[in-house]
């Protein structure tokens, strides 16, 4: 072969080049990709999914309530913290039985038309949430309110609903039973106030209109379907020189790895939970960058057990299937990034909770009960259906199980992967024997994580109803002392965990990069934002 | 001389070719029959890379990634082949009726081929797999479906070529059915383009398979594909960056063979003589006005 | 230039209705029942998928479904929402979004529409080049044709779903020298545009390769060269000139490969698109906007196919001829064969 003289530096140009590409960018040391704070302070958020739609009263999804929390404000708000703040409301108190609650509302709050935030709107919003018509999917969520779930079935007129505008700074609400925790639920979207000057636009064909007249800390700018949605800081808001943030930009991005290319690119300040791919999140947390933040979520990730089915129906069998769960080996291998194990419902992060103890055992113990329950080394079990959704680690945690049961027990598991609205399908219907599911209740609450499994809860697909347990929630509701409540509480997680209709898994942990120079964003067990305090710095630069 | 020596090497690639397609295949079929998948949840460490343990390191599950290439290959083929047979006999028969009808039939059934080449078939694929489940039954139907449009013009132009032929006019007038004149005569005649057809077929298809499993409607886990496998690599390829070379190399090397097979038949069979050269009959547009017509429809 | 006058048997003259009216009349029949083939078909699929529009994250009370049910209509009986649809999209619509209550379907397809559009037609220029040029020089350069021939193999042999994520690793993180994904200035287009465009490109190669080197065996071709034109002439002034027809026949197959591909690219890219919403809306069963998106991918694919169908007839004069003679042909057939059934059933008659 002949040499040609201008081969070598061709040559070299080109491994020069492919040994750039190769690299991870021009990154700065220490951090993940690239490290250019924007020019103004503007937030670019990679946000998930696109929001069903921008009414705050009609969604429950946490991609819809962040940007409710945007654009709206309830009665009470959250921190970056997690916890609750005044929000609309200025002050507010109860009556001894933690039954009628009063909110003083600040004279200041504004819409965005400049218009008062008065309490008769949150009247009308509630009436309208609960309006079968309007068919809110989140109308659940104000049935703590008297009257509420018959109005939502139809069965009483909206005016039965225990709330009343004394004038338009004072709101009473009479709730169904004592819960000296509804404050905290105003700051949900669903009990948000919607404008009365909005009524009878019902946002459809937008993007053809304005954009909708809210009262939180953001107006909305623009909104293109799974391209941006930016927001931006409203004149209007009464707390608005608490806002530093000009703008915020969701980026509505649905693959994972796509998300992290664009952090890494620099074009993304924050990765909200759920948004980056576990491998990714595990690596980045052992290399320890600063950007990585790990916190535990209000969730649980369990399995539920259809009880209503052979073998299943019998307790030993759902026993000896739990003890044979192996968690840990799941949460190291699967998930790995803040993901705990866990053989309880109920977080044990929750302030002054202490979990029930439950009776353990090993593999022998468990192949012991099997026998006990009539089939000796798993003989005479059909294969188990497992259904799960496809996308995200759920595949992987059904063929793990089905390795670890085939082997201790021999139990076969047919892990049976569909989308999610079929899952929904099979699951409302009972044909399945095993089912992944996730709770992530709205309030840090023991009871929000039990009543799942309360009879009649649409959410219990088990089959399985439990008189003493559903007596022991419905006591805890009526005591108003919180260490008695969770004492009841407790007894009613140890009956569900030792009849195990479900076998709980791990608790959850969000992983979520924040570039360095954003302040304010605490990633917390709720996933919540406030927005006040949050904070671009422009000027930053690398330390040395 | 030279061109002898040319002849010489050409006869050996494809000697190696062949030699590479089939060995492939022998291995997939038998590989994984020595080296079965474990089962997930094993001791073994997960996401490790190429040591000797595992040839090929392990999958995030601990799997060792030789037996699942092995198992994925087998899947692979067997989708890829049983739908390409179902394209093919799906073809043969609507094509081969096709060429034999009346112009008037023939007419009304190629139409028929038209609003089949006017619908946009992957994404009733994609609707298919979604909502009903995925098994490897309907998999392969589904694919299949969507690959027998051109084999129906494939038969139908051979037919239509060969039908004025003395065997064919006497077996009519003998008073053959339709079936039996196809059947006994004219697939015999058909079988080398067909072969040559379903070569170049199993490729594009294969990649369906692929393309379906990166959206998350493969074949039902534990079971994996070809497909399902590249589709891991790219989720994991930051930090697994093996899984999606040893399976998507893997692939793209078999896709490769697959597709210089296809040429080499066509080249070496000469099928164009029967049904017109294989990149006009792939290049499954809307009949274009004049190929499908270009023996006349009033010939007869 | 005039319509071909057709002359029937029984000596009168009569132009058609429209210029190629035979061709277009064949368009429109096979329209019509593909675009109710179509609305059926995904009607029907959709209906029968199990699980409905629903809450993603938690189950709702029993109210609250029968609410949203009746919303959409959805507690009517089948037959009654099909018609409905029906009616509904005479008029143009589709009702509302399952998914995206507060925007119609139609909307959510509209503003996927140009995204996809400015996607599609990238991709097709980048296969273009690479296909025309890479098949031109395969048969113009004998000594370049194992590079191209291997080139093009690969292009066919990688997925679409590596390939893109490939460029952002090396070309945009690596090298920085693209966005990695989003939308919103020209620069957002190149590596979606590569990706869609290059295996695309890489069948478009083998095929030019083939019907070039065809063509250039004609005898019109062997003549040229024998006059001396040189061989890009000889390529350009013949050898394309004879193919060209043939590449129309491909655009269907290129066409089909950048629709399907959209779909992936779209999703890994972050492109605000039809084929990500399509994806989407088929898992979150937004029987509106998935039927929609169907609609408009065979209406993109029937416009495009009436004008290849078209272009055939211009670039080709002979084909022209050709046509109107079979039409005739046809035609008189038609004719001599209902004569001879009269006749005979006269015969049988009497």
């Amino acid at each position: 072969m002949k040499t040609r003289p201008w081969n070598a530096p061709v040559i070299s140009l080109l491994l020069l080049l492919v040994t750039a590409a190769c690299g991870s960018g021009d990154g700065t040391a220490g951090y993940i990709g690239r490290v250019h704070p924007p020019k103004s302070p503007v937030l670019r958020v990679a946000s998930g999914e696109d929001p069903a739609g921008l009414d705050p009263t009609r969604y429950h999804s946490q991609n819809a309530w962040r940007v409710a929390r945007l654009l709206f404000e309830g009665l009470l708000a959250f921190t970056s913290e997690g916890h609750t703040t005044p929000g609309v409301a200025s002050s507010w108190s109860a009556d001894t039985e933690a039954r009628v609650f009063t909110f003083h509302l600040r004279p200041e709050a504004r819409w965005s038309d400049g218009s008062r935030v008065r309490a008769g709107d949150f009247i009308h919003s509630w009436r309208r949430t609960l309006d079968p018509s309007f068919a809110s999917e989140a109308a659940e969520t104000l049935y703590t309110i008297r009257g509420a779930r018959l109005i939502n079935e139809g069965a009483a007129g909206p005016e039965t609903l225990g709330a009343r505008a004394v004038s338009d700074t004072v709101l009473v609400v009479e709730l169904e039973h004592p819960d000296p925790g509804f404050p905290a639920r105003t700051a949900l979207p669903p009990l948000f106030p919607v404008p009365p000057q909005e009524t009878a636009r019902d946002y459809l064909n937008w993007p053809g209109g304005r954009a909708p007249i809210g009262n939180g800390p953001f107006v909305l700018e623009a909104w293109r379907l799974n391209d941006r949605l930016v927001a931006r800081r409203s004149d209007t808001y009464w707390n608005r020189d608490a806002i530093e943030l000009e703008r915020v930009i969701f980026y509505p991005i649905t693959d994972k790895n796509t998300t992290v290319n664009l952090y890494r690119a620099g074009e993304i300040d924050w990765t909200t939970a759920n948004t980056i791919p576990v491998d990714q999140a595990r690596q980045f947390l052992g290399a320890g960058a600063s950007e990585v933040h790990v916190s535990t979520v209000y969730a649980t990730y369990y399995l539920e057990l259809n009880t209503r089915r052979e073998p299943l129906s019998d307790p030993r069998v759902r026993r000896a299937l739990e003890l044979t769960t192996s968690r840990e080996e799941i949460a190291a291998s699967i998930f790995g990034a803040g993901h705990r194990p866990s053989r309880v419902m109920i977080t044990t992060d929750l302030p002054d909770w202490t979990a029930p103890e439950i009776a353990g055992g090993d593999a022998e113990t468990a192949r012991g009960l099997l026998a006990d329950a009539g089939y000796p080394g798993g003989e005479g079990i059909p294969p188990l259906i497992y259904i799960y959704n496809t996308g995200g680690p759920h595949g992987a945690v059904a063929e793990f199980l089905q390795g670890t049961w085939q082997r201790q027990l021999g139990i076969r598991i047919e892990p049976t992967p569909m989308d999610y609205p079929s899952m929904e399908e099979r699951g409302r219907r009972g044909d399945f024997h095993i089912m992944r599911s996730i709770w992530l209740v709205d309030l840090p609450a023991p009871i929000e994580f039990l009543e799942v499994l309360e009879g009649g809860n649409p959410n219990n697909l088990t089959g399985w109803r439990d008189s003493t347990y559903d007596a022991l929630l419905e006591e805890a509701r009526r005591t108003l002392n919180r260490q008695e409540r969770y004492a009841l509480l407790r007894r009613a997680e140890e009956r569900l965990l030792t009849d195990v209709p479900i076998i709980p898994l791990l608790q959850y942990a969000n992983v979520q990069l924040i570039k360095p120079y954003v302040e304010g964003l605490r990633p917390n067990p709720l996933d919540v934002v406030g927005w006040a305090g949050v904070r671009v710095d422009t000027g930053w630069h690398p330390p040395r | 001389m030279s061109m002898k020596v040319r002849r010489l090497g050409r006869d050996t690639l494809d000697l190696l070719l062949l030699i590479f397609l089939l060995g492939g295949a022998v291995v997939a079929l038998l590989g994984a029959e020595f080296f079965p998948t474990e089962l997930a949840g094993t001791v073994e460490p997960i996401a490790q890379g190429p040591s000797f343990r595992h040839i090929l390191g392990t999958d995030t599950l601990g799997r060792d990634m030789l037996a699942r290439l092995l198992e994925g290959m087998r899947t692979t083929m067997g989708v890829g082949i049983g739908a390409t047979l179902l394209a093919i006999i799906l073809g043969s028969i609507y094509g081969g009726l096709a060429g034999l009808a009346g112009p008037r039939t023939d007419e009304a059934m190629m139409r028929g081929v038209d609003v089949g080449f006017a619908l946009p078939y992957m994404f009733l694929v994609i609707l298919l797999v979604s909502f009903f489940g995925r098994s490897m039954t309907l998999l392969f139907i589904a694919l299949g479906l969507v690959a027998w449009l051109p084999l129906a013009r494939v038969v139908r132009a051979g037919v239509r070529n060969l039908r004025h032929e003395p065997f064919l006019e006497a077996a009519r007038m003998m008073g053959g059915s339709h079936g039996y004149v196809l059947r006994a005569h004219l697939f015999p005649q058909l079988g080398t383009p067909l072969v040559v057809y379903a070569t170049l077929m199993l490729p594009v298809v294969m990649m369906q398979e692929a393309f379906l499993s990166f959206l998350g409607l493969g074949v039902k886990p534990p079971m994996a594909s070809w497909g399902t496998l590249v589709a891991e690599g790219v989720e994991r390829m930051e930090t697994a960056p093996w899984i999606l070379i040893v399976a998507g190399g893997s692939l793209a090397l078999w896709l490769i063979g697959l597709h210089l097979a296809g040429d080499r038949l066509a080249r070496r069979l000469n099928v164009h003589r029967t049904t017109g050269t294989p990149e006009k009959i792939m290049a499954v547009g809307p009949a274009p006005d004049g190929q499908d017509q270009e023996d006349g429809g009033a010939a007869s | 230039m005039a319509p071909p006058a057709v002359t029937d048997n029984t000596g009168e003259e009569r132009a058609p209705l429209l210029p190629f009216s035979p061709l277009l009349r064949r368009r429109l029949l096979t329209a019509l029942p593909t675009l109710f083939v179509i609305v059926t078909l995904t009607f029907i699929l959709t209906r029968a998928a199990p699980g409905g529009p629903f809450g993603k994250e938690r189950e709702m009370p029993e109210a609250v479904r029968e609410n949203i049910e009746h919303r959409y209509g959805l507690d009517r009986p089948v037959y009654e929402q099909y018609l409905r649809f029906w009616g509904n999209l005479l008029i143009g619509s589709l009702g509302p979004s399952f998914q995206q209550p507060e925007r119609s379907a139609f909307g959510v397809l509209i503003e996927g529409l140009g995204p996809s559009l400015i996607v599609g037609l990238s991709a097709l220029l980048v296969a273009l080049i690479l296909g025309i040029g890479g098949g031109t020089l395969a048969v113009l350069r004998p000594a370049s044709t194992p590079v191209v021939s291997i080139a093009a193999l690969v292009a066919l042999a990688v997925p679409v779903f590596v390939l893109g994520p490939m460029l952002v690793r090396f070309v945009a993180i690596g090298l920085g020298l693209l966005p990695a994904a989003l939308w919103g200035s020209p620069s957002h287009v190149v590596l979606p545009a590569l990706t869609l465009g290059i295996p695309v490109g890489g069948a478009l190669a083998r095929f030019w390769r083939a019907v070039l080197a065809e063509s250039i065996e004609l005898p019109e071709c062997i003549a040229a060269r024998a006059r001396g034109l040189g061989e890009w002439q000889l390529v350009w002034r013949h050898a394309a000139r004879k193919s060209l027809p043939l590449l129309l026949n491909y655009i269907g197959p290129m066409l089909a490969g950048l629709v399907t591909g959209s779909v992936v690219v779209e999703k890994i890219f972050s492109i605000p698109g039809m084929g990500r919403c399509f994806i989407d809306s088929a898992l979150a069963r937004d029987y509106p906007v998935v039927i929609g998106a169907t609609l408009i991918y065979a209406f993109i694919l029937l416009v495009v196919h009436t004008l290849v169908d078209l272009s055939h007839l211009r670039l080709d004069p002979r084909l022209r001829k050709e046509h109107t003679e079979w039409t005739e042909a046809d035609r008189a057939l038609r004719r001599k064969r209902r004569a001879a059934a009269r006749a005979a059933k006269q015969s049988r008659g009497t």
